[in-house]
């Protein structure tokens, strides 16, 4: 294995990174607005990327409004989500638990509405940013959609922080986050501030099931792989903090497929878990420290 | 007192449908159908003192019931021991799987730890599909010998279904007595607060062990006898969805509740059965039960009730001091 391979081995891994990047991106949004894990993080993302199945391959539109139906369905669903199941639990000041059992049903139950939908069979979407790898440097070939991913996750990553840094909504949506009640006070609108990062995250997942399509099969499974990666991801880069959960992505992405290569791409998966449980275990509050971690 | 006559009239009334009911059953098959919820009713109850009363998730639970099932087997085919010593030893073993397992609960909780457990279910799965000399893989084991008792084999589903109905009430009456002991009262304790049950001189790394290990114990009672009764063990039964199953048996039964967790059991295994036409949906359906059963106010809604049909309210105020 040359330098050359492992230039494109990187960027490949870091593509796919970035595409758990985003689902623990999303599921540390919600953790820190509402206070509740995500466990359907996965079925998002599942969901968003069967529907760009059906959009791009079975009704033949071109993939930029496939991808625009898609992040509008997901921003809908996110917010009918947080509307039913968050909220609904908040009124009755349910304990925590509570939340967690509801999530993990809902995980479920996605998973086997889609099953319902779209049948058992893996399904494929052909590559609609191109087949022909591209010269980049001088002897390294990259996929053209190793590229338009990563380039997308910037563009992502980029205007959610523009959102959150200088925007009035963004700044109202952290001191929800913050202090509920001294945001409410301020005049924020709390409780449309949570469904909004609720529908936030959503359309992250959604975007990262969008782009997914083109490297995964597209199964019912992918929602479990997807949501346990991008828990690793945010145990790896420290639980509740966002710049940690796109890091952890990125390690995660970098470290499975160079470890793909070099010992087995039977041992993908194997790998990503003894992180997981050696974080778990060693180190369980991650890469980058934050001190409002334990979030009643 | 009321509450207590109340209870045993409950669990009197509870036996008496479940010793009666294979007289109505048109066939056998529906008698293997009981017999294989009462097996689920089994691990479910030990599912209700971890998460319901303990406030443990563990979604892997499907995991100790391997564990019981194939050691059971196994033992008994190769080596040709009774299933009377086997299963103890399955156990056993899934106890001291529980032991493990309650580990990482010390430093884990909530999401975290139902993401081990999940993890620990897979592992599991995998080792039981891939250590093929073993468990003989994806094939499955077969002919695993019956239970003989006195010289009799136990083969007809009918005598199986008394044994586990006996066995389900003297568990059930082990963990009513464990609920209403001070250790039901110091795990409770554990599930609204763990620093306050600390501070209020409750061992909370033990206390959690010993939630874990009667969890595995009671998944490992119907693991081991499901293997005798079944005859035939396969990577099929131990799931992920399997592991749902039984949590959501533990929910639907109403998470404390030791006894409703026999109904959902036997419920949430016979309806399957009964409803064919949903084919493999009704995981969907369950699901859905399961979120209504978390989301709907129950406690708002059973007040309500209460006032408008002017049922006694103090009934559940002396829940507390008996």
């Amino acid at each position: 294995m040359d330098f050359i391979t492992f230039v494109q081995l990187l960027i490949g891994g870091l593509s796919i990174g970035a595409l758990y990047a985003l689902p623990a991106l999303g599921i540390t949004l919600i953790w820190n607005a509402a206070g509740v894990f995500n466990f359907a993080n996965g079925e998002f993302v599942m969901i968003s990327c069967f529907l760009i199945y059906t959009l791009f391959y079975t009704l033949q539109m071109p993939f930029i409004l496939c991808m625009a139906i898609t992040v509008v369905f997901m921003f809908i669903f996110g917010v009918l989500t947080e509307k039913t199941i968050v909220n609904t639990l908040r009124k009755q000041n349910a304990p925590p638990i509570k939340a967690l059992v509801s999530f993990i049903a809902l995980s479920i139950f996605i998973r086997n509405a889609a099953r319902f939908v779209w049948g058992t069979a893996p399904r494929t979407i052909e590559n609609p940013f191109g087949k022909q790898p591209m010269e980049i440097l001088p002897n390294v070939f990259v996929m053209p959609h190793s590229i338009w991913i990563i380039v997308i996750c910037l563009l992502v990553m980029l205007a959610l922080l523009v959102l959150f840094k200088a925007t009035k909504l963004g700044i109202a949506m952290r001191a929800t986050t913050q202090n509920r009640t001294v945001a409410a006070l301020m005049g924020v609108n709390t409780g449309w501030m949570i469904s909004l990062v609720f529908g936030l995250s959503s359309v992250i997942a959604g975007i990262a099931g969008a782009l997914s399509g083109s490297v995964f099969f597209i199964t019912l499974d992918m929602g479990i792989m997807f949501g346990t990666k991008a828990f690793a991801a945010n145990i790896i880069g420290g639980f509740g903090n966002p710049v940690g959960a796109i890091v952890g992505g990125l390690i995660l992405g970098v470290v499975e497929t160079l470890g793909a290569s070099y010992i087995s791409s039977q041992y993908k998966d194997v790998i990503t878990f003894t992180l997981l449980l050696f974080f778990l275990l060693f180190k369980p509050k991650g890469l980058f420290k934050l001190d409002i971690v334990d979030k009643v | 007192m009321v509450m207590r006559k109340l209870k045993l009239n409950w669990m009197i009334v509870t036996l008496l449908i479940f010793i009666i009911l294979p007289v109505f059953m048109p066939n056998n098959y529906y008698v293997y159908v009981f017999d294989r919820g009462i097996v689920n009713a089994i691990a479910a109850m030990g599912l209700v003192i971890l998460f319901g009363i303990a406030g443990q998730i563990s979604l892997g639970h499907v995991a100790f019931f391997a564990i019981s099932a194939y050691t059971s087997a196994i033992l008994a085919i190769r080596f040709g021991w009774s299933p009377l010593l086997t299963i103890p030893i399955g156990t056993l073993l899934s106890c001291i799987w529980g032991a493990l397992l309650s580990i990482p609960s010390f430093k884990l909780s909530g999401p975290f730890l139902s993401i081990s457990t999940v993890a620990f279910g897979e592992v599991v799965r995998l080792l039981v599909i891939n250590w093929e000399p073993l468990t003989n893989g994806p094939y499955g084991l077969y002919k695993i010998p019956p239970v003989v008792i006195a010289g009799v084999a136990i083969v007809k589903d009918v005598h199986w279904y008394y044994i586990f109905l006996g066995l389900v009430f003297i568990l059930a009456i082990a963990g009513l007595r464990l609920k209403h002991s001070y250790l039901g009262r110091a795990l409770a304790a554990i599930r609204e607060d763990e620093v306050a049950a600390e501070i209020m001189g409750v061992d909370v790394r033990r206390m959690k062990t010993l939630a874990f290990v009667i969890a595995a114990f009671y998944a490992g009672v119907s693991g081991g006898l499901y293997a005798h009764f079944a005859g035939y063990l396969s990577p099929e039964i131990i799931t992920g969805e399997q592991s749902f199953n039984l949590f959501s048996m533990a929910v639907v039964g109403g998470q404390e509740s030791i006894l409703g967790s026999i109904w959902a059991g036997v419920a949430l295994t016979v309806a399957p059965e009964m409803m064919r036409f949903l084919q493999e949906y009704y995981i969907m359906i369950f699901s859905l039960i399961v979120l209504l059963v978390v989301l709907l106010p129950w406690e708002s809604l059973m007040d309500k009730f209460r006032a408008r049909f002017g049922t006694r309210k103090e009934v559940k105020n002396l829940d507390c001091r008996s």
